[in-house]
């Protein structure tokens, strides 16, 4: 197995595996082997020194790391454990007791807290925290969430109602829900709140500056502690009616994936949700302005829809019913694809719909009440159209005649 | 002829490993000690600053700490945490907006001057620097940190392919001809290293 290493060059030492796993980890076996060959004169000793030396010449490399540094971050990551830890605890204790007024769990919510993180000395952006946190809405158990830093707070049912006043005291479901005002939980690395909706529930949402959401199905909402003295923003992915409360010193900005859509007072629908090509605004009162990220700020006026693809954007005047019905639990629609209905509808319930990959051409128009039973809205639709449905292990397979 | 001071053996690292998972604190101790240096020491060497290095660290630690089941599975310690560290470090860099653009293929943002500017800073040591500034600059971004991969932290090609999210082929010719432009300068570090190292 050695005569390979009788005409090797530097370079092949480099590039063989148990010369490299050798020089870095040396075992007295790999010691005698390379021994045995220099001492005779089997190899080019010049060669392997010059290997040898290359190697080591990347080690000097190496930086030196203080091993202060090192302790630093240590006590920096116990503290934080420490931290999880506590808040961890409060949490199981509280959602003994919070399981009598019918409300899952709760924790130690900082909400006074508007800690920047003083280590960094930097804020995180909302963008940044609920591209970070996003992810984990969608993999979802089936309650609606609402997450703050460490703590989550599950709240049963398809309906939630979250309540903050102007002092950000909160109340979900109308049951007040105690905030923490212990100091250690004061001190919370995030800054940002998140309520997270699944597929097949639906909730709403007040904020502490008097803006109302109405949070659709499969849509998480970030949005910060405490409101900036100078803007108010908020995340969201997924879709949502807002009511926005009017301060024209404070500028509201819904951001989303595409597009961030800026108001003063207002009452819209944007539609962003992640899977989705498009991005829709429209607007039923007020005035608001649209900065797609890539593309030109468009202003879109009352009963007009803004819709945003990464290859266009269109501005069309559209009866706003059929765009914002949802939120009083109404699905109402003109001439639309059938298509977009039951994708709506298999979101809206919570259901995979199997459709054929062609489009079939089938257009409708009318109104469906969400609290009704899928089955039956689905019956309606097969008794109108050439659409017949089957279920086949929990999976809507459709078809069209 | 030994490099590595931390050498562990397997056996040992396993053992920390099921302590840690089990929710033994001292065995958490020990494998942040095992890591942090080294993994800091890759940070410095792609030219981020200390405090997002630090924050990498720390995040990943805390994440492992309340994860601890992610680690049970896991046959090479070194690689699960040097390929948590490095998305960690990516991502906060890609943050950070005073720092580095990092491009799609996570190329190292290395600067000349502030290439320059940390190894004073760092080795204090002229000879050394220009030593390095005269290996490394032969190389690019990709290059210099397969080599450290392969050379310094002794990761297989297959690890390295897997850590910068190329493939097999791609690692292999990285280091292929990083060493053919080293070769290109060996005799000058020869030369320089005999008096550099005793």
């Amino acid at each position: 197995m050695f005569d390979k290493y009788y005409t090797y060059k530097a370079e092949d030492y480099l590039n063989d595996d148990y010369f490299v796993d050798s020089m870095l980890e040396p075992t007295s076996e790999s010691e005698t082997f390379w021994k045995i060959l220099i001492d005779d004169n089997k190899i080019n000793a010049n060669e392997f020194i010059s290997a040898y030396m290359t190697l080591k010449s990347l080690h000097v490399s190496k930086p030196e790391v203080s091993l202060e540094r090192i302790n630093v971050i240590w006590d920096r990551i116990t503290e934080t454990n420490r931290r999880n830890m506590f808040s961890k605890k409060r949490f199981q204790i509280f959602r003994y007791a919070a399981v009598a007024c019918s409300i899952v769990g709760i924790v130690g919510f900082s909400f006074f807290a508007v800690l920047k993180n003083e280590k960094n000395g930097h804020t995180p952006s909302i963008t940044d925290f609920a591209h970070e946190n996003i992810i984990h809405t969608k993999q979802l158990t089936n309650q609606i969430q609402l997450v703050s830093g460490s703590n989550t707070l599950a709240v049963e049912g398809v309906q939630a109602k979250v309540e903050y006043d102007a002092n950000g005291k909160l109340k979900v479901n109308k049951q007040s829900v105690a905030v923490n005002q212990s100091t250690n939980l004061v001190k919370e690395i995030q800054e940002f709140n998140q309520l997270r909706v699944p597929y097949g529930k639906r909730a709403f949402l007040k904020l502490s500056d008097g803006t109302s959401l109405w949070v659709n199905t499969g849509t998480t909402v970030t949005y910060p502690f405490e409101f900036a003295k100078d803007k108010r923003e908020i995340f969201v992915d997924g879709e949502v009616f807002a009511e926005v409360f009017h301060d024209s010193k404070r500028p509201f900005i819904i951001k989303t994936e595409k597009l961030d859509v800026q108001v003063l007072g207002t009452v819209f629908n944007v539609s962003a949700y992640k899977e989705d090509t498009q991005t829709d605004v429209v607007l039923v009162s007020g005035l608001v302005n649209v900065k797609p990220k890539n593309g030109k700020p468009t202003i879109i006026k009352p009963n007009q829809l803004f819709a945003y693809t990464d290859q266009a954007s269109t501005l069309r005047n559209v009866d706003v019913e059929n765009y914002t019905s949802w939120h009083e639990g109404n699905y109402i629609f003109h001439n639309e694809p059938i298509e977009n209905i039951l994708l709506r509808l298999s979101r809206y319930y919570n259901v995979t719909m199997k459709l054929p990959s062609s489009a079939s051409g089938i257009t409708c128009s009318g109104k469906l009440e969400l609290k009704d039973d899928l089955n039956q809205l689905l019956n309606g639709l097969s008794e109108i159209t050439s659409m017949s449905y089957a279920v086949k292990n929990d999976e809507y397979r459709v078809k069209f005649e | 002829m030994k490099f590595k001071s931390t050498a562990l053996d397997p056996f040992a690292i396993h053992r920390l490993r099921d302590e840690f998972v089990a929710g033994d604190d001292n065995a958490y101790s020990a494998i942040y000690e095992l890591y942090a240096k080294e993994l800091y020491a890759f940070g410095l060497y792609l030219h981020a600053k200390s405090e997002v290095i630090e924050d990498a660290i720390h995040d990943i630690f805390v994440e492992i700490y309340t994860h601890r089941q992610n680690l049970a599975k896991v046959d090479n310690i070194k690689f699960y945490f040097l390929t948590a560290f490095r998305n960690r470090l990516f991502f906060l860099l890609k943050k950070d907006a005073h720092s580095f653009e990092l491009n799609e293929s996570h190329t190292i943002g290395l600067e000349e001057k502030d290439h320059q500017e940390i190894w004073i800073e760092q080795e204090n040591n002229l000879e050394k620097e220009v030593l390095l500034k005269r290996l490394l600059s032969e190389l690019n971004k990709n290059q210099q940190e397969a080599i450290y991969h392969r050379y310094v932290e002794g990761l297989s090609c297959e690890e390295i392919a897997t850590l910068m999210n190329i493939n097999y082929q791609s690692a292999k010719n990285l280091i292929h001809r990083a060493i053919k432009k080293l070769k290109a300068v060996a005799v000058l570090t020869m030369l320089l290293i005999l008096f550099l190292i005793k």
